[in-house]
Protein backbone atom coordinates (compact mmCIF):
# COMPACT_ATOMS: atom_id res chain seq x y z
CA UNK A 1 0.00 0.00 0.00
CA UNK A 2 1.44 3.54 -0.90
CA UNK A 3 1.59 6.15 1.27
CA UNK A 4 1.64 10.11 1.36
CA UNK A 5 5.10 9.78 2.12
CA UNK A 6 5.62 7.30 -0.77
CA UNK A 7 3.61 9.28 -3.21
CA UNK A 8 5.72 12.32 -2.57
CA UNK A 9 8.65 10.72 -3.73
CA UNK A 10 7.63 9.86 -6.95
CA UNK A 11 5.24 13.21 -7.47
CA UNK A 12 7.69 14.69 -9.81
CA UNK A 13 8.37 11.49 -12.13
CA UNK A 14 4.16 10.83 -11.65
CA UNK A 15 3.59 14.14 -13.53
CA UNK A 16 5.91 13.67 -16.04
CA UNK A 17 4.97 10.36 -16.83
CA UNK A 18 7.68 8.45 -16.13
CA UNK A 19 7.18 5.41 -13.84
CA UNK A 20 6.78 2.06 -14.52
CA UNK A 21 2.93 0.69 -15.29
CA UNK A 22 3.02 -0.94 -12.15
CA UNK A 23 3.75 1.60 -10.12
CA UNK A 24 1.66 4.24 -11.86
CA UNK A 25 -1.25 1.60 -10.95
CA UNK A 26 -0.14 1.38 -7.01
CA UNK A 27 -0.08 5.41 -7.36
CA UNK A 28 -3.50 6.09 -8.90
CA UNK A 29 -4.84 3.99 -6.65
CA UNK A 30 -3.61 6.17 -4.03
CA UNK A 31 -4.79 8.76 -5.80
CA UNK A 32 -8.28 7.23 -5.97
CA UNK A 33 -8.82 7.99 -2.20
CA UNK A 34 -6.44 10.48 -1.34
CA UNK A 35 -7.89 14.23 -1.50
CA UNK A 36 -4.58 15.78 -0.58
CA UNK A 37 -2.14 13.37 -3.15
CA UNK A 38 -5.06 14.72 -5.59
CA UNK A 39 -5.05 18.17 -4.81
CA UNK A 40 -0.74 17.46 -4.86
CA UNK A 41 -0.87 16.71 -8.07
CA UNK A 42 -3.17 18.91 -10.19
CA UNK A 43 -1.49 22.27 -8.61
CA UNK A 44 2.02 20.97 -9.49
CA UNK A 45 0.88 20.49 -12.60
CA UNK A 46 -0.57 23.56 -12.61
CA UNK A 47 2.73 25.10 -11.17
CA UNK A 48 4.84 23.65 -13.75
CA UNK A 49 2.71 24.92 -16.79
CA UNK A 50 2.64 28.39 -15.10
CA UNK A 51 6.43 28.27 -15.04
CA UNK A 52 6.88 27.36 -18.61
CA UNK A 53 4.05 30.09 -19.68
CA UNK A 54 4.67 32.73 -17.53
CA UNK A 55 8.48 34.17 -19.72
CA UNK A 56 10.34 34.48 -17.00
CA UNK A 57 14.19 36.00 -17.16
CA UNK A 58 13.86 36.95 -20.30
CA UNK A 59 17.21 38.06 -21.51
CA UNK A 60 16.71 41.91 -22.09
CA UNK A 61 16.87 43.02 -25.44
CA UNK A 62 20.25 43.57 -27.01
CA UNK A 63 22.65 41.82 -24.72
CA UNK A 64 23.86 39.60 -26.59
CA UNK A 65 24.39 41.86 -29.25
CA UNK A 66 26.53 44.11 -26.82
CA UNK A 67 28.33 41.18 -25.20
CA UNK A 68 29.53 40.03 -28.69
CA UNK A 69 30.28 43.02 -29.67
CA UNK A 70 32.54 43.72 -26.25
CA UNK A 71 34.22 40.35 -26.61
CA UNK A 72 34.63 40.47 -29.55
CA UNK A 73 36.49 43.70 -29.22
CA UNK A 74 38.40 42.26 -26.59
CA UNK A 75 39.89 39.33 -27.92
CA UNK A 76 41.01 41.53 -30.83
CA UNK A 77 42.91 43.76 -28.56
CA UNK A 78 44.27 40.97 -27.13
CA UNK A 79 45.63 39.26 -30.20
CA UNK A 80 46.79 42.66 -30.95
CA UNK A 81 48.69 42.30 -28.10
CA UNK A 82 50.12 39.20 -28.23
CA UNK A 83 51.43 40.09 -31.85
CA UNK A 84 53.33 43.05 -30.43
CA UNK A 85 54.41 41.77 -27.14
CA UNK B 1 -13.57 22.15 -56.46
CA UNK B 2 -16.02 21.81 -53.76
CA UNK B 3 -18.60 19.66 -54.68
CA UNK B 4 -22.40 20.63 -54.64
CA UNK B 5 -25.10 19.43 -52.66
CA UNK B 6 -26.45 17.25 -55.05
CA UNK B 7 -23.69 15.02 -55.06
CA UNK B 8 -24.73 11.46 -54.86
CA UNK B 9 -23.54 8.16 -55.33
CA UNK B 10 -21.45 5.45 -52.91
CA UNK B 11 -19.57 8.15 -51.42
CA UNK B 12 -22.21 9.90 -50.39
CA UNK B 13 -22.60 9.18 -47.03
CA UNK B 14 -18.66 10.22 -46.92
CA UNK B 15 -19.30 13.62 -48.36
CA UNK B 16 -22.30 14.37 -46.44
CA UNK B 17 -19.71 13.88 -42.99
CA UNK B 18 -17.28 15.93 -44.95
CA UNK B 19 -19.90 18.60 -45.19
CA UNK B 20 -20.73 18.48 -41.37
CA UNK B 21 -17.43 18.41 -40.53
CA UNK B 22 -15.97 21.27 -42.74
CA UNK B 23 -19.12 23.19 -44.06
CA UNK B 24 -17.60 22.14 -47.77
CA UNK B 25 -16.54 19.07 -49.70
CA UNK B 26 -12.67 19.73 -50.00
CA UNK B 27 -11.26 19.40 -53.50
CA UNK B 28 -8.54 17.16 -52.20
CA UNK B 29 -10.83 14.25 -52.34
CA UNK B 30 -11.60 14.65 -55.86
CA UNK B 31 -8.66 12.74 -56.45
CA UNK B 32 -10.16 9.57 -54.46
CA UNK B 33 -13.38 9.94 -56.05
CA UNK B 34 -13.12 6.78 -58.65
CA UNK B 35 -11.92 4.82 -55.12
CA UNK B 36 -14.49 4.81 -52.79
CA UNK B 37 -12.54 2.88 -50.52
CA UNK B 38 -9.62 5.08 -50.14
CA UNK B 39 -11.79 8.25 -49.94
CA UNK B 40 -13.92 6.66 -46.81
CA UNK B 41 -10.34 5.65 -45.27
CA UNK B 42 -8.83 9.37 -46.05
CA UNK B 43 -12.57 10.87 -44.91
CA UNK B 44 -12.71 9.25 -41.65
CA UNK B 45 -9.33 9.20 -40.28
CA UNK B 46 -9.24 13.23 -41.43
CA UNK B 47 -12.36 13.71 -39.32
CA UNK B 48 -11.84 11.14 -36.42
CA UNK B 49 -8.15 13.29 -35.82
CA UNK B 50 -9.49 16.88 -36.06
CA UNK B 51 -13.28 16.72 -35.15
CA UNK B 52 -13.34 14.01 -32.13
CA UNK B 53 -13.35 15.13 -28.39
CA UNK B 54 -9.43 15.04 -26.96
CA UNK B 55 -7.24 16.85 -24.53
CA UNK B 56 -6.42 19.66 -27.16
CA UNK B 57 -9.87 21.88 -28.55
CA UNK B 58 -10.38 22.04 -32.57
CA UNK B 59 -8.98 24.47 -33.12
CA UNK B 60 -5.75 23.88 -31.17
CA UNK B 61 -5.48 20.46 -33.45
CA UNK B 62 -6.68 22.58 -36.63
CA UNK B 63 -3.89 25.46 -35.69
CA UNK B 64 -1.42 22.60 -35.50
CA UNK B 65 -2.18 21.44 -39.00
CA UNK B 66 -1.80 24.39 -40.51
CA UNK B 67 1.67 24.85 -39.15
CA UNK B 68 2.39 21.49 -40.07
CA UNK B 69 1.46 22.43 -44.14
CA UNK B 70 3.02 25.89 -43.92
CA UNK B 71 6.19 23.70 -42.83
CA UNK B 72 5.57 21.46 -45.72
CA UNK B 73 5.13 24.73 -47.58
CA UNK B 74 1.27 23.09 -49.11
CA UNK B 75 -0.66 26.41 -50.02
CA UNK B 76 -3.48 24.12 -50.03
CA UNK B 77 -2.69 22.52 -46.57
CA UNK B 78 -2.44 26.43 -45.64
CA UNK B 79 -5.68 27.11 -47.14
CA UNK B 80 -7.83 24.47 -45.67
CA UNK B 81 -6.66 24.82 -42.34
CA UNK B 82 -6.58 28.62 -42.25
CA UNK B 83 -10.92 28.30 -44.00
CA UNK B 84 -11.59 25.70 -41.27
CA UNK B 85 -10.27 28.02 -38.18
CA UNK B 86 -11.86 31.07 -39.94
CA UNK B 87 -14.76 29.36 -39.54
CA UNK B 88 -14.47 28.12 -35.91
CA UNK B 89 -14.10 32.31 -35.21
CA UNK B 90 -10.15 32.50 -35.23
CA UNK B 91 -9.45 35.93 -36.20
CA UNK B 92 -7.08 37.33 -39.20
CA UNK B 93 -4.63 38.48 -36.90
CA UNK B 94 -4.62 35.29 -35.18
CA UNK B 95 -4.53 33.45 -38.15
CA UNK B 96 -0.93 35.31 -38.92
CA UNK B 97 0.24 34.43 -35.55
CA UNK B 98 -0.11 31.04 -36.38
CA UNK B 99 1.29 31.33 -39.77
CA UNK B 100 4.37 33.08 -38.27
CA UNK B 101 4.93 31.57 -35.22
CA UNK B 102 8.71 31.97 -34.94
CA UNK B 103 8.12 35.78 -34.77
CA UNK B 104 5.79 36.03 -32.04
CA UNK B 105 5.61 35.81 -28.83
CA UNK B 106 4.19 32.61 -28.08
CA UNK B 107 5.25 31.33 -24.82
CA UNK B 108 7.65 28.39 -24.49
CA UNK B 109 4.79 26.09 -23.70
CA UNK B 110 2.86 27.41 -26.09
CA UNK B 111 5.11 27.05 -28.93
CA UNK B 112 6.34 23.69 -27.69
CA UNK B 113 3.47 22.24 -30.36
CA UNK B 114 4.25 24.04 -32.61
CA UNK B 115 7.96 23.23 -32.73
CA UNK B 116 6.67 19.55 -32.47
CA UNK B 117 4.51 19.87 -35.78
CA UNK B 118 7.64 21.47 -37.37
CA UNK B 119 9.87 19.17 -36.47
CA UNK B 120 7.43 16.08 -37.50
CA UNK B 121 7.08 17.69 -40.82
CA UNK B 122 10.81 18.49 -41.23
CA UNK B 123 12.77 15.60 -39.52
CA UNK B 124 10.94 13.27 -37.85
CA UNK B 125 13.19 10.58 -37.57
CA UNK B 126 15.90 12.68 -35.61
CA UNK B 127 13.63 15.03 -33.56
CA UNK B 128 10.17 13.59 -33.62
CA UNK B 129 10.29 11.88 -30.04
CA UNK B 130 12.77 14.64 -28.61
CA UNK B 131 10.32 17.57 -28.99
CA UNK B 132 7.44 15.64 -27.77
CA UNK B 133 9.15 14.64 -24.63
CA UNK B 134 10.17 18.71 -24.39
CA UNK B 135 6.30 19.29 -24.99
CA UNK B 136 5.31 16.85 -21.91
CA UNK B 137 8.33 18.64 -19.97
CA UNK B 138 7.08 21.66 -19.94
CA UNK B 139 3.20 20.37 -18.65
CA UNK B 140 0.77 19.34 -21.49
CA UNK B 141 -0.58 16.17 -20.72
CA UNK B 142 0.68 12.95 -23.05
CA UNK B 143 -2.75 12.66 -24.18
CA UNK B 144 -2.18 16.68 -25.30
CA UNK B 145 0.96 15.89 -26.88
CA UNK B 146 -0.50 12.34 -28.85
CA UNK B 147 -3.60 14.97 -29.93
CA UNK B 148 -1.28 17.10 -31.66
CA UNK B 149 1.38 14.40 -33.03
CA UNK B 150 -2.00 13.00 -34.66
CA UNK B 151 -2.95 16.32 -36.03
CA UNK B 152 0.63 17.03 -37.45
CA UNK B 153 0.01 13.38 -39.05
CA UNK B 154 -3.60 14.71 -40.25
CA UNK B 155 -2.18 17.65 -41.33
CA UNK B 156 0.29 15.28 -43.13
CA UNK B 157 -2.20 13.43 -45.05
CA UNK B 158 -4.00 16.31 -46.52
CA UNK B 159 -0.63 17.90 -47.52
CA UNK B 160 0.18 14.77 -49.14
CA UNK B 161 -2.72 14.44 -51.40
CA UNK B 162 -2.76 17.70 -52.18
CA UNK B 163 0.30 16.76 -53.92
CA UNK B 164 0.09 14.18 -55.11
CA UNK B 165 -3.27 15.13 -56.81
CA UNK B 166 -2.60 18.51 -57.54
CA UNK B 167 -5.51 19.38 -55.49
CA UNK B 168 -6.88 23.21 -56.38
CA UNK B 169 -7.70 25.21 -53.09
CA UNK B 170 -11.13 25.46 -52.36
CA UNK B 171 -10.75 29.45 -51.10
CA UNK B 172 -8.46 32.03 -52.66
CA UNK B 173 -4.99 30.46 -51.70
CA UNK B 174 -2.79 31.47 -48.87
CA UNK B 175 0.89 32.30 -49.84
CA UNK B 176 3.28 30.45 -47.83
CA UNK B 177 6.64 30.97 -47.36
CA UNK B 178 9.13 28.00 -47.54
CA UNK B 179 10.73 27.02 -44.26
CA UNK B 180 13.73 25.50 -44.62
CA UNK B 181 11.72 22.53 -46.21
CA UNK B 182 11.13 21.23 -49.74
CA UNK B 183 8.14 21.97 -51.58
CA UNK B 184 5.72 18.68 -51.80
CA UNK B 185 6.25 19.10 -55.70
CA UNK B 186 10.16 19.09 -55.46
CA UNK B 187 9.86 15.85 -53.60
CA UNK B 188 11.66 12.85 -55.49
CA UNK B 189 9.11 10.37 -54.78
CA UNK B 190 7.61 9.29 -51.51
CA UNK B 191 9.80 10.18 -48.70
CA UNK B 192 8.82 7.15 -46.68
CA UNK B 193 10.81 4.97 -48.81
CA UNK B 194 13.73 6.72 -48.32
CA UNK B 195 13.49 5.73 -44.45
CA UNK B 196 11.88 3.07 -44.20
CA UNK B 197 12.28 0.81 -47.44
CA UNK B 198 10.28 0.44 -50.63
CA UNK B 199 8.08 -2.18 -49.56
CA UNK B 200 5.32 -2.61 -46.32
CA UNK B 201 7.63 -4.41 -45.00
CA UNK B 202 9.34 -1.24 -43.14
CA UNK B 203 5.70 -0.83 -41.90
CA UNK B 204 5.78 -3.80 -39.92
CA UNK B 205 5.72 -2.63 -36.42
CA UNK B 206 2.70 -0.05 -37.39
CA UNK B 207 0.09 -2.12 -35.61
CA UNK B 208 2.05 -2.42 -32.17
CA UNK B 209 1.63 1.53 -32.45
CA UNK B 210 -1.79 1.69 -33.40
CA UNK B 211 -2.34 0.83 -29.75
CA UNK B 212 -1.13 3.94 -28.81
CA UNK B 213 -4.12 5.53 -30.03
CA UNK B 214 -6.49 3.40 -27.48
CA UNK B 215 -6.74 6.29 -25.91
CA UNK B 216 -8.59 7.93 -28.90
CA UNK B 217 -10.53 4.99 -30.35
CA UNK B 218 -11.95 6.91 -32.97
CA UNK B 219 -8.64 7.56 -34.29
CA UNK B 220 -7.82 3.96 -33.50
CA UNK B 221 -10.35 2.32 -35.27
CA UNK B 222 -9.95 4.76 -38.12
CA UNK B 223 -6.19 3.88 -38.35
CA UNK B 224 -6.63 0.76 -37.77
CA UNK B 225 -9.41 0.09 -40.78
CA UNK B 226 -7.12 1.99 -42.89
CA UNK B 227 -4.28 0.05 -42.31
CA UNK B 228 -6.04 -3.74 -42.37
CA UNK B 229 -7.47 -2.10 -45.70
CA UNK B 230 -4.40 -0.62 -47.15
CA UNK B 231 -1.29 -2.42 -45.66
CA UNK B 232 -2.45 -5.76 -45.18
CA UNK B 233 -4.29 -6.25 -48.11
CA UNK B 234 -1.68 -5.91 -50.35
CA UNK B 235 -2.38 -3.49 -52.42
CA UNK B 236 -0.38 -2.12 -55.39
CA UNK B 237 1.40 1.15 -53.76
CA UNK B 238 -1.10 3.95 -55.66
CA UNK B 239 -1.31 7.40 -54.39
CA UNK B 240 -4.15 6.79 -51.05
CA UNK B 241 -1.06 4.47 -50.19
CA UNK B 242 1.26 7.26 -50.10
CA UNK B 243 -0.49 9.95 -47.94
CA UNK B 244 -1.44 6.85 -45.20
CA UNK B 245 1.97 6.44 -44.97
CA UNK B 246 3.23 9.25 -44.51
CA UNK B 247 -0.21 9.50 -41.61
CA UNK B 248 1.09 6.66 -40.19
CA UNK B 249 4.96 7.91 -40.46
CA UNK B 250 4.27 11.34 -38.61
CA UNK B 251 2.41 9.46 -35.84
CA UNK B 252 5.42 6.43 -35.51
CA UNK B 253 8.09 9.28 -35.03
CA UNK B 254 5.98 11.44 -33.02
CA UNK B 255 5.17 8.91 -30.01
CA UNK B 256 8.47 7.11 -30.56
CA UNK B 257 9.21 3.95 -33.15
CA UNK B 258 6.55 1.34 -32.72
CA UNK B 259 9.12 -1.77 -31.95
CA UNK B 260 10.34 -0.08 -29.26
CA UNK B 261 7.39 0.92 -28.21
CA UNK B 262 4.98 -2.50 -27.51
CA UNK B 263 7.11 -4.64 -25.45
CA UNK B 264 5.41 -6.59 -22.98
CA UNK B 265 1.44 -5.96 -22.52
CA UNK B 266 1.39 -2.34 -22.78
CA UNK B 267 -1.85 -0.46 -23.28
CA UNK B 268 -3.30 2.73 -23.97
CA UNK B 269 -1.67 6.25 -23.61
CA UNK B 270 0.89 5.07 -21.25
CA UNK B 271 2.48 3.89 -24.43
CA UNK B 272 3.47 7.00 -25.17
CA UNK B 273 5.29 7.48 -21.31
CA UNK B 274 6.95 4.69 -22.63
CA UNK B 275 7.70 5.46 -25.76
CA UNK B 276 9.34 8.89 -24.82
CA UNK B 277 11.57 7.90 -21.88
CA UNK B 278 12.86 4.87 -23.96
CA UNK B 279 13.81 6.57 -27.03
CA UNK B 280 15.83 9.38 -25.78
CA UNK B 281 19.17 9.26 -27.44
CA UNK B 282 21.78 7.98 -25.34
CA UNK B 283 25.13 9.25 -25.16
CA UNK B 284 26.76 7.29 -27.78
CA UNK B 285 24.75 8.54 -30.29
CA UNK B 286 25.30 12.20 -29.55
CA UNK B 287 24.83 14.37 -32.22
CA UNK B 288 25.73 18.09 -31.31
CA UNK B 289 23.74 20.85 -33.78
CA UNK B 290 26.32 23.08 -32.93
CA UNK B 291 29.12 21.11 -34.25
CA UNK B 292 29.70 23.25 -37.56
CA UNK B 293 29.91 26.75 -35.59
CA UNK B 294 31.97 25.61 -32.34
CA UNK B 295 34.49 23.99 -34.89
CA UNK B 296 34.69 27.41 -36.83
CA UNK B 297 34.74 29.42 -33.28
CA UNK B 298 37.76 27.37 -32.32
CA UNK B 299 39.09 28.46 -35.55
CA UNK B 300 39.52 31.75 -34.65
CA UNK B 301 36.38 32.55 -36.54
CA UNK B 302 34.19 35.18 -34.22
CA UNK B 303 31.34 35.65 -36.01
CA UNK B 304 30.57 31.92 -35.31
CA UNK B 305 31.05 32.67 -31.49
CA UNK B 306 29.27 35.52 -31.98
CA UNK B 307 26.23 33.17 -33.34
CA UNK B 308 27.19 31.26 -30.31
CA UNK B 309 26.39 33.69 -27.72
CA UNK B 310 23.27 34.46 -29.04
CA UNK B 311 22.03 31.33 -29.28
CA UNK B 312 22.99 29.79 -26.26
CA UNK B 313 22.44 33.77 -24.24
CA UNK B 314 19.17 33.34 -22.76
CA UNK B 315 19.95 29.88 -21.57
CA UNK B 316 23.06 31.06 -20.31
CA UNK B 317 21.64 34.10 -18.59
CA UNK B 318 18.71 31.98 -16.74
CA UNK B 319 21.51 29.67 -15.19
CA UNK B 320 23.31 32.15 -13.74
CA UNK B 321 19.76 33.96 -12.58
CA UNK B 322 19.39 30.69 -11.26
CA UNK B 323 22.76 30.24 -9.52
CA UNK B 324 22.78 34.24 -8.38
CA UNK B 325 18.81 34.96 -7.50
CA UNK B 326 19.76 37.99 -9.13
CA UNK B 327 19.04 39.29 -12.95
CA UNK B 328 21.10 42.17 -12.71
CA UNK B 329 24.08 40.14 -11.40
CA UNK B 330 23.62 37.56 -13.84
CA UNK B 331 23.46 40.24 -16.86
CA UNK B 332 26.78 41.25 -15.43
CA UNK B 333 28.43 37.76 -14.85
CA UNK B 334 27.17 36.95 -18.90
CA UNK B 335 30.06 38.84 -20.62
CA UNK B 336 32.59 36.92 -17.90
CA UNK B 337 30.88 33.70 -18.62
CA UNK B 338 31.12 33.86 -22.56
CA UNK B 339 34.98 35.29 -22.71
CA UNK B 340 35.68 32.14 -19.97
CA UNK B 341 33.74 29.88 -22.68
CA UNK B 342 35.92 31.74 -25.68
CA UNK B 343 39.23 30.87 -23.67
CA UNK B 344 38.40 27.44 -22.85
CA UNK B 345 36.97 26.46 -26.29
CA UNK B 346 40.18 24.46 -27.86
CA UNK B 347 39.84 22.24 -24.71
CA UNK B 348 36.75 21.27 -25.60
CA UNK B 349 36.55 17.96 -27.00
CA UNK B 350 32.69 17.55 -28.21
CA UNK B 351 32.76 14.33 -25.57
CA UNK B 352 29.64 15.96 -24.53
CA UNK B 353 27.59 18.83 -26.34
CA UNK B 354 28.13 21.94 -26.51
CA UNK B 355 24.94 23.18 -24.96
CA UNK B 356 26.15 20.87 -21.84
CA UNK B 357 29.55 22.83 -22.02
CA UNK B 358 28.57 25.63 -22.18
CA UNK B 359 25.83 25.58 -19.07
CA UNK B 360 28.73 24.12 -17.11
CA UNK B 361 30.43 27.01 -17.59
CA UNK B 362 27.85 29.45 -16.39
CA UNK B 363 27.22 27.46 -13.39
CA UNK B 364 30.78 27.20 -11.89
CA UNK B 365 30.99 31.39 -13.27
CA UNK B 366 27.98 32.22 -11.01
CA UNK B 367 29.34 29.31 -8.54
CA UNK B 368 32.27 31.51 -8.01
CA UNK B 369 30.78 34.54 -7.11
CA UNK B 370 28.01 33.78 -5.14
CA UNK B 371 31.53 32.06 -2.52
CA UNK B 372 32.02 35.86 -2.67
CA UNK B 373 29.06 36.84 -1.15
CA UNK B 374 28.41 36.60 2.61
CA UNK B 375 27.17 34.83 3.65
CA UNK B 376 27.65 32.14 1.53
CA UNK B 377 24.95 30.16 -0.28
CA UNK B 378 25.85 27.06 -1.78
CA UNK B 379 24.93 24.45 -4.30
CA UNK B 380 25.94 21.43 -2.26
CA UNK B 381 24.19 18.74 -1.15
CA UNK B 382 23.59 19.02 2.05
CA UNK B 383 21.25 16.80 5.55
CA UNK B 384 18.13 19.24 4.41
CA UNK B 385 18.30 17.79 0.83
CA UNK B 386 17.97 14.20 1.96
CA UNK B 387 15.08 15.16 4.25
CA UNK B 388 11.67 14.86 3.18
CA UNK B 389 9.59 18.03 2.55
CA UNK B 390 5.82 18.28 3.70
CA UNK B 391 3.43 20.46 1.76
CA UNK B 392 1.42 22.40 3.75
CA UNK B 393 -0.94 24.15 1.17
CA UNK B 394 -3.09 21.47 0.63
CA UNK B 395 -6.58 23.45 -0.71
CA UNK B 396 -7.81 22.99 -4.26
CA UNK B 397 -6.36 25.22 -7.60
CA UNK B 398 -8.92 27.16 -9.32
CA UNK B 399 -9.09 25.34 -12.79
CA UNK B 400 -7.36 27.95 -14.89
CA UNK B 401 -4.97 29.61 -12.74
CA UNK B 402 -3.13 31.85 -15.53
CA UNK B 403 -6.34 33.64 -15.98
CA UNK B 404 -6.83 35.70 -12.83
CA UNK B 405 -4.11 38.02 -13.45
CA UNK B 406 -2.16 39.61 -16.30
CA UNK B 407 0.57 38.08 -17.84
CA UNK B 408 2.94 40.66 -16.57
CA UNK B 409 1.55 40.17 -13.11
CA UNK B 410 1.78 36.39 -13.17
CA UNK B 411 5.57 36.83 -14.48
CA UNK B 412 6.23 39.15 -11.68
CA UNK B 413 4.68 36.77 -8.93
CA UNK B 414 6.50 33.56 -10.17
CA UNK B 415 10.04 35.46 -10.72
CA UNK B 416 9.54 36.27 -6.84
CA UNK B 417 8.68 33.24 -6.11
CA UNK B 418 11.57 31.66 -8.30
CA UNK B 419 14.06 34.13 -6.66
CA UNK B 420 12.88 33.34 -3.69
CA UNK B 421 14.32 29.57 -3.45
CA UNK B 422 17.49 28.49 -2.42
CA UNK B 423 19.77 28.74 -5.06
CA UNK B 424 20.49 24.50 -5.61
CA UNK B 425 16.62 24.41 -5.73
CA UNK B 426 16.66 27.97 -8.30
CA UNK B 427 18.73 27.02 -10.75
CA UNK B 428 17.18 23.40 -11.12
CA UNK B 429 13.85 24.84 -11.39
CA UNK B 430 14.96 27.31 -14.08
CA UNK B 431 17.18 24.93 -16.30
CA UNK B 432 14.49 22.22 -16.65
CA UNK B 433 10.96 23.59 -15.97
CA UNK B 434 11.73 27.15 -17.39
CA UNK B 435 14.33 26.59 -20.31
CA UNK B 436 12.74 22.88 -20.56
CA UNK B 437 16.29 21.00 -20.54
CA UNK B 438 16.18 17.37 -20.17
CA UNK B 439 17.16 15.90 -16.95
CA UNK B 440 20.15 14.05 -18.43
CA UNK B 441 21.47 17.09 -19.69
CA UNK B 442 20.61 19.52 -16.50
CA UNK B 443 22.35 16.79 -14.40
CA UNK B 444 25.16 16.88 -16.93
CA UNK B 445 25.46 20.11 -16.81
CA UNK B 446 25.13 20.54 -13.18
CA UNK B 447 27.49 17.82 -12.85
CA UNK B 448 24.63 15.82 -10.51
CA UNK B 449 23.52 12.36 -11.19
CA UNK B 450 20.11 12.26 -12.82
CA UNK B 451 18.67 10.92 -8.93
CA UNK B 452 19.87 14.15 -7.39
CA UNK B 453 18.83 16.43 -9.87
CA UNK B 454 15.62 14.73 -9.30
CA UNK B 455 15.62 15.19 -5.76
CA UNK B 456 15.97 18.76 -6.28
CA UNK B 457 13.52 19.41 -8.79
CA UNK B 458 10.95 17.83 -6.93
CA UNK B 459 12.03 19.82 -3.72
CA UNK B 460 11.91 23.15 -5.76
CA UNK B 461 8.46 22.58 -7.74
CA UNK B 462 7.14 22.03 -4.08
CA UNK B 463 8.45 25.10 -2.68
CA UNK B 464 7.10 26.89 -5.33
CA UNK B 465 3.46 25.41 -5.28
CA UNK B 466 3.55 26.61 -1.46
CA UNK B 467 4.44 29.90 -2.19
CA UNK B 468 2.42 30.53 -5.26
CA UNK B 469 -1.22 29.08 -3.23
CA UNK B 470 -1.82 31.82 -1.91
CA UNK B 471 -2.18 33.17 -5.05
CA UNK B 472 -4.00 30.35 -7.32
CA UNK B 473 -5.89 28.30 -4.47
CA UNK B 474 -9.18 28.44 -4.42
CA UNK B 475 -10.27 29.27 -1.21
CA UNK B 476 -7.63 31.54 1.69
CA UNK B 477 -4.66 28.97 2.36
CA UNK B 478 -5.39 25.97 4.13
CA UNK B 479 -2.78 24.34 6.16
CA UNK B 480 -2.16 20.59 6.49
CA UNK B 481 -2.47 19.57 10.52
Amino acid sequence: MISCADFLAELSNYVEGDVAEELRAQLELHLSHCRSCTVLVDSTRKTIRILADADCFELPENVCSLISERIVDRIQKGAHRNAWP
Amino acid sequence: MSHCEDDVGPSHEAYRRLRDAFGFVPSVFDGLSSNPQALELHINLLIAVLCSDGDLSRVQKETISLVTARARSSVYGVTFHAHNLRTLGVRPNQLDRALAYSLTDLSTRQTALMDLAIALSQDPETDGVPRSSAAVRLGWAPQAVLDAVLSAAAGSLVCTLAAETSAVPDFPPIAVQAVGHAAESDREGDPLHAILGPTTQGLRGIPKLLQAQACRPGVLAAARKAYETVFRAGEPETLHVTSLYEFFRVVAFGVGLPDEIARGSISSGKMLHLAMRDSRPSKQHLEDPDEDLVSRAKGGDLTAFSELIHIYGRRVYRTLVGVLGDPDEALDAMQDTFLKAFQGLKQFQGRSRFSTWMITIATNTGIQRLRERVPTETLDENVQDRQSFRPKQIQGWTDNPEQLYSKQQTRVLVETAVRRLPAKYRVVVLLRDIEGMSTEEAAAALRLSVPALKARLLRGRLMLRESLASHFANEPAGVRP
